[in-house]
């Protein structure tokens, strides 16, 4: 590693979140370093920010001395752990927390004791100050860390969290040269896979970065293989894999020329082989602009057909609202499912319906990744039995600002999807 | 990129301030780390910054242990931050107080700027170590930073800037 | 304990230089620490994450002692918060409180510890936490010597108990501009 405090991870808060997550914090660091700036919604001058390792908030525990503006006091628990502190909307406008958090031989095999500095000022006579003493009771190497606000409010905008690595050598040579892996063309994106060289003492990189050699704009970085480099359908790349630390730069072999004329590209698909409640997709990569899940499908209750639904990120709250209409070459029909948790999205034939029949559903999700947008789909769908069937056209909208990193397909009215049913994501560039 | 020293001052012995001015707004954090003995018989770290000294904006509170008692108290609608971080002229010789402050995101113009400040003096049978925490209501980036009222030739501040990190890690 | 070759300070290579690192590899008798330290910084800091195998306050020496320690210390305990002081000690302790049995983290900051006209002010941490019982304490320590400061050795009050395999040290220099 190349200098002391090296920024490994810096996130701002959107403002519709409660929990700020850091994963796959890499482990060849000596100790961590947190620095945080916090406000929350909550109603009150100041909060707490649970302390949260590898998913968990278990085998915490913790002693403080605080003050309150106007005494001092010793508090403890011996379950949890508050790791920093928030202010809160009633605290001056414009104030945010200040923490400092210090985790000693974070990825080694013994347990855990940090030290917390957290002040949470506004102008006013209560304030509250805190240094902590947090012992968590595992020796599992930290891998991610996580911050959710104690009372679950969402982080104001302009909430930051930055993670520094701590390193007790000091690099006195260039990395050595990654060995490049393969270079894959997966619509919109290529993965550069590639093997980091960090054998030698005192010549370690700090982060891997793929930057086209002639273009250049903007690189893609990373920490493991492999990297993700945005591309452009119809444009010619080559690139190498660097490894970057403060002494230089050192770079593996050229990826050589890379075209890619596909910009839609399989993620996964799921092939049902027997009566299956529910389909789940996932952690789905981020680096697309849009997705489409393509449904063939047959229900297994016992009437002529049902409803599934999908719901995104494991929300099973009343976050949803979708709409339908319908036609089944006699009537049209329409309906409406309002602030729901079963959003009707898609209709099958199921036991009653000829054998052999499967329906089908085309789902488009633009914009999947944004934090500005509430997340709308629209579906294609339909069947036909040779003498009944229907087409519908559904539109379905998720009431969140989060990227969307899982969809769930429910059986719901289908009771489950059958053998012979199958369901492909694809990513849009 | 990570934490890199911007500039140092020395005190001169008599009334005037460390001063540090046209701070660089390509950093995200600073730090200033003090030692202190005031040219006067008092204990006074005083600051503000961009030449903001004269209103009532700054607050600040401390918590704070003097070898026999811990207690907390602050101070809203201030003129500047007024902490007692230095030893006093007429205090043991040679022997001089310890501030480490930090100012996260100081050049964001959404936020207030909040400090964190750790001092202490000890003189080897009286002492005083605080934790501080300070708000100066503005939202301009910080471009100066001014201490007074005026150290001995021993005493220096250095500030620092601290980076940031491109990547998210989410 | 090895100081690492002085890579020479560089403006690409920020504020705080790793100088020595050690991991203690079994029951090591305290006594142990850095010699030799480079004059080049503006002020040392070492982060020590240690347990002992008895119930012992930490210690530290400051180029192999004959000066006079002092410290104030603002604690909590989990149950109150308090203040203490300890004067015209022959060595400075990390933290007024015994460290039971338990790992524990010192951050310790040596301002100007490469000064010739002024006593070192150390402004220090100390945390350990054994599931309610423990103290977590800031710190202001003075040595009394206008000697720079040369090595640092880790010790205990009574100096014979030991470090438990395992504990690490950590010595940084954190430099100034120009240095």
């Amino acid at each position: 590693m190349s200098v002391f405090l090296q920024p490994i991870y810096t996130q701002t808060a959107p403002g519709n979140s409660s929990e700020i997550t850091f994963n796959n914090i890499p482990q060849n660091f000596t100790d961590l370093l947190i620095v945080v700036s916090a406000r929350a919604g909550i109603a009150a001058l100041s909060d707490g920010i649970i302390a949260k390792f590898n998913g968990s908030v278990s085998n915490f525990s913790f002693l403080s001395v605080e003050g309150n503006g106007s005494a001092a006091s010793s508090g403890s628990s011996a379950t949890t752990a508050n790791i920093a502190r928030t202010n809160g909307s009633t605290a001056t406008a414009n104030s945010y927390a200040s923490s400092v958090i210090y985790i000693p031989n974070y990825s080694r095999g013994n347990t855990k004791q940090i030290t917390v500095s957290t002040v949470s000022e506004t102008n006013a006579t209560t304030t509250f100050m805190n240094f902590y003493s947090i012992f968590w009771n595992d020796r599992s190497p930290i891998t991610s860390i996580s911050f959710p606000q104690n009372s679950g409010t969402n982080y104001t905008s302009d909430s930051t969290f930055t993670i520094y690595g701590v390193s007790n050598i000091y690099d006195t040579g260039t990395p050595l040269a990654p060995t490049l892996g393969a270079v894959t063309d997966l619509g919109g994106v290529a993965s550069f896979a590639f093997t980091p060289n960090d054998t030698a003492t005192g010549q370690t990189a700090d982060y891997y970065s793929v930057q086209d050699i002639a273009i250049m704009g903007t690189p893609a970085y990373g920490n493991v293989s492999p990297i993700t480099f945005p591309i452009t359908t119809g444009v010619t790349y080559n690139a190498p894999v660097k490894a970057v630390n403060v002494i230089g730069t050192s770079t593996s072999a050229m990826s050589g020329s890379l075209t890619s004329y596909n910009n839609f590209a399989s993620i996964a698909t799921q092939v049902i082989t027997s009566n299956t409640s529910s389909i789940v997709f996932r952690n789905i990569p981020q680096y697309y602009s849009h997705l489409q899940l393509r449904v063939y499908a047959r229900g297994s209750t016992n009437a002529t057909s049902g409803y599934p639904y999908h719901i995104y990120n494991g929300d099973t709250s009343a976050n949803y609202s979708s709409h339908f209409m319908t036609g089944n070459g006699i009537t049209t029909a329409a309906a409406a499912y309002v602030n729901s948790a079963q959003p009707l999205s898609m209709n099958f034939p199921c036991a009653n319906s000829s054998a052999n029949i499967f329906g089908y559903a085309v789902i488009d999700i633009m914009d999947y990744t944004s934090t500005n947008k509430f997340k709308t789909s629209r579906i294609m769908n339909g069947w036909d039995n040779n003498s009944t069937g229907n087409c519908f056209v559904f539109s379905h909208v998720w009431n969140s600002f989060a990227p969307i990193s899982s969809i769930t397909l429910v059986g719901w009215d289908i009771a489950n999807f059958v053998s012979g049913s199958h369901v492909a994501l694809y990513g849009i560039g | 990129m990570s934490m890199f020293p911007i500039a140092t001052a020395a005190g001169t012995g008599g009334a005037g301030s460390f001063n540090f001015l046209s701070i660089p707004q390509t950093f995200t954090h600073l730090q200033l780390r003090m030692i202190a003995r005031d040219y006067i018989a008092a204990n006074a770290v005083y600051h503000y910054f961009n030449f903001d000294s004269a209103g009532t904006s700054y607050s600040q509170h401390y918590l704070m242990g003097d070898g026999a008692t811990a207690f907390a108290t602050g101070a809203s609608n201030q003129p500047y931050f007024a902490m007692d971080g230095a030893t006093a002229s007429t205090d043991l010789a040679n022997a001089n107080g310890a501030l480490i402050i930090d100012v996260l995101d100081y050049s964001n113009t959404n936020k207030f700027k909040t400090i964190r400040v750790s001092a202490g003096w000890d003189l080897n049978g009286s002492g005083r170590v605080w934790q501080w925490s300070g708000l100066w209501r503005n939202t301009n980036a910080i471009t100066s930073w001014i201490l007074t009222p005026g150290f001995s030739t021993t005493s220096r501040a250095d500030l620092y800037g601290i980076s940031t990190s491109f990547r998210t890690g989410a | 304990m090895p100081i690492l070759p002085l890579s020479g300070a560089a403006s690409t290579k920020g504020a705080y230089i790793p100088l020595g690192s050690y991991t203690f590899p079994n029951s090591t008798l305290t006594g142990t620490g850095f010699s030799n330290i480079p004059q080049g910084y503006q002020d040392l800091m070492f982060v020590l994450n240690y347990s002992f195998t008895d119930s012992v306050a930490p210690a530290f020496i400051i180029n192999s002692g004959g000066f006079t320690y002092s410290i104030t210390a603002l604690a909590g305990n989990g149950t109150s918060a308090y203040s203490n002081r300890t004067s015209n000690y022959p060595y400075g302790l990390l933290s007024q409180y015994a460290t039971t049995f338990t790992t524990a983290t010192s951050i310790v900051n040596i301002m100007n510890y490469a000064s010739t006209s002024t006593f070192k002010t150390i402004l220090h941490t100390n945390s350990f936490n054994r599931i309610l019982s423990g103290s977590t304490d800031i710190n202001v320590s003075l040595v009394q010597t206008l000697s720079p400061v040369t090595s640092v050795s880790f010790s205990t009050a009574d100096g014979t108990k030991f470090f438990q395999a395992g504990s690490t040290v950590t010595l940084y220099g954190i430099r100034s501009v120009n240095q």
